[in-house]
């Protein structure tokens, strides 16, 4: 399917049952599609193949795969990185969709468009160090809340997956943000109005009639920000504590310090699988071509 | 030591690192190119004030006594990177600065042999150091216990002190990496002898650890240690002496170093199988390792020379600074141990931060 509508530049006519007998022509512009696809097998399919070829390599798959789950470190690495990740995806949710929402109805939907956007343009390094001066125990909040006698001792804000989930939020919040607002700016708000004409109270319609109708986004804004999270190195380093180690730690480790490809391209692999099986079970409930910016129902 | 005091730097110059490659591929080009007269060697190192150190100490000086050499410098160190290098047959680096868990036999296959005719020092590193038949020892780094003077009615006198939140309190920074020296300091605190320390006994050291957990900050990278001690979070950080020596002399905070115990453990030089200009990567590693030139370093970085006999040539202004001023509560730190044990002690390390 997805092959016909890049060769023939349009989609496939409805040939419900009979596929195959319509034979697509080959378009002279499909030709244009050629180089965007050469980049891709190039700088990812084929280090994609190599790291899958290397983590069958050394002292063998069956090794290189199951040290993830047997040992003790990666174990909770793995389980910590999943755990993390979902919380990122909560805390992004609950901040991203009263702000989807206002940017949704509000007339300035370009300024708090800015915004969000604006941040992106700054290195995410900068940024988890600005809140790591923000969140440490000598940090901004901290001084200042003691200084107002609020606390004596300072809160545990940093190296802890309290920090990483505060850094992070940080930095996929637009990931979520964005799904939820094109959902969001398609609902007929009629439909909302109707419901109150027909006597439903503001909280209830808004309630009955628009939550549901933001659902996909909702899913498509979750799926995003939590197969982003899976990956994140920078914040875990910085922001986290030993309580709350990442998968990408460990990789960074087997990599640089014990230069064992092998093993590290099986630990990637099976954070990839995760990602896979995470979108696949979301797929369910989400066309995965919204998640990234398609059409909304 | 992979991640050095200069190698952590990679953060901050990530957006340099980029750059500083690009270049040297495009100079390594040209440097192959018979037709400039020229040869250009790669010097890797691991970036920042540590290698304007090695620029200004060894770099400048040789390419002016040798006008047909050209040295590029890159950053940051990274083994891994030396491992894709040799395996795609793409070797862009002749000389590299390596820590102690690099370069010795498990690495051959990765290395060219150091040619000790060119070489002078093969058999002579500073007490402590290891050569091997791949690499020759450059400088001295150590791990030691900074503290901030300011914080304590009284200061610590001793690395035992660490220990003891209760007269010093405030709270610890350790290295969250299993060769950061922090194993190391709780078993020597613990009452080990140091000619006994290896092989580790990891649970002795962990249970030690563990009598001041709740005091204890993990520090990801050498400079967070540094900022953690800088910032007031903690008041006593195990780290490279050249991160204290930074916030003393630098900053100017009333940092001191507890000097009764160090983890000694140097930086070497190597080069990669398959360098272009094996040959006169040989004559430069030859010139940085002289005695007479090798305790340059000491003038622009607090880091002991590698060679024995260039110690009394260390500058006498920055001894106070130098693990091989206090060579005598040195504790050398057992590359052959690490390099063999690193994979497994790490895993029971990591397993026991995360509880």
């Amino acid at each position: 399917m997805v092959d016909q509508v890049v060769l023939t530049g349009h989609r496939p006519a409805t040939s419900v049952g009979r596929p195959g007998l319509r034979r697509p022509r080959v378009n002279g512009w499909a030709l244009l599609v050629l180089p965007g696809l050469i980049f891709t097998l190039i700088a990812f399919g084929w280090p994609l193949a190599e790291v899958l070829v290397r983590s069958f390599g050394g002292e063998g798959a069956a090794h290189n795969y199951s040290v993830t789950f047997t040992t003790p470190a990666y174990r909770s690495a793995l389980v910590s990185t999943l755990l993390t990740s979902a919380a990122v995806t909560v805390s992004c949710l609950v901040i991203g969709y009263p702000y989807a929402y206002l940017m949704a109805m509000s007339r300035r939907t370009e300024l708090l468009l800015a915004l969000i956007l604006l941040p992106i343009w700054t290195s995410f390094l900068v940024r988890t160090y600005a809140w790591q001066i923000w969140l440490q125990d000598t940090g901004v909040i901290n001084t200042t809340l003691q200084k107002l006698g609020i606390i004596d001792d300072p809160l545990e804000l940093i190296r802890n997956r309290l920090g990483v989930t505060i850094g992070m939020t940080g930095i996929l919040l637009p990931f979520a943000i964005l799904p939820l607002y094109t959902v969001m700016r398609r609902i007929d708000r009629e439909l909302v109005r109707a419901a109150e004409n027909l006597g439903a109270r503001p909280s209830v319609a808004f309630r009955r009639v628009f939550v549901p109708l933001s659902l996909p986004g909702v899913y498509s804004a979750a799926l995003l920000v939590f197969v982003l999270a899976l990956g994140f190195y920078i914040a875990p380093a910085i922001l986290g504590g030993t309580s709350s180690p990442t998968l990408s730690t460990v990789i960074v480790d087997k990599v640089q310090r014990e230069l064992d490809f092998h093993t590290a391209s099986a630990i990637g692999i099976t954070l990839l699988a995760v990602a896979i099986v995470v979108l696949t079970l979301g797929s369910r409930v989400v066309r995965i071509r919204d998640v990234f910016g398609g059409g909304a129902p | 030591m992979n991640r050095t005091p200069r190698s952590s730097r990679r953060r901050a110059t990530a957006a340099l690192t980029g750059l500083a490659l690009l270049s040297s591929l495009a100079l390594s080009a040209c440097g192959a190119s018979p037709a400039s007269g020229k040869t250009t060697l790669t010097f890797a190192s691991f970036g920042g004030a540590y290698s304007e150190a090695q620029k200004k100490a060894w770099v400048d000086a040789y390419t002016k006594a040798n006008p047909d050499v050209k040295i590029v410098m890159d950053s940051p160190v990274d083994q891994a990177k030396i491992k894709a290098m040799v395996e795609s047959g793409n070797v862009t680096w002749d000389v590299v600065d390596v820590n102690g868990d690099f370069g010795l036999d498990s690495h051959k296959a990765l290395l060219e042999p150091i040619d000790c005719t060119v070489v002078t020092t093969c058999d002579a590193p500073s007490p402590g150091m290891t050569n091997s038949k791949y690499r020759v020892a450059e400088n001295v780094t150590t791990f030691a216990v900074g503290y901030d003077a300011d914080r304590f009615e009284t200061e610590p006198t001793s690395y035992k002190d660490f220990f003891d939140v209760d007269t010093y309190p405030g709270k610890r920074g350790l290295w969250k990496l299993a060769s950061g020296g922090a194993l190391e300091l709780a078993l020597l605190a613990d009452g080990v002898a140091p000619d006994k320390l290896y092989p580790l006994d990891v649970d002795r050291a962990l249970k030690k650890l563990k009598t001041i957990e709740d005091n204890i900050i993990w520090y990801d990278s050498p400079p967070q240690g540094e900022d953690i001690l800088a910032s007031g979070e903690a008041t006593m950080v195990l780290n490279f002496a050249a991160r204290p020596y930074d916030l003393a002399t630098r900053l100017k905070k009333p940092t001191k170093i507890l000097w009764d115990a160090h983890i000694d453990l140097g930086s070497y030089l190597v080069v990669p199988k398959g360098s272009k200009h094996a040959d006169e990567a040989m004559k430069f590693i030859a010139w940085v390792t002289d005695p007479a030139h090798n305790a340059e370093i000491t003038k622009h970085y607090p880091l002991g020379p590698g060679s024995a006999a260039a110690l009394p040539k260390a500058d006498k202004s920055k001894a106070e600074w130098l693990a091989t001023s206090h060579a005598d509560t040195g504790v050398g730190q057992d590359d052959q141990y690490w390099d063999q044990n690193f994979g497994s002690v790490n895993d029971k390390f990591q397993a026991w931060l995360t509880k």
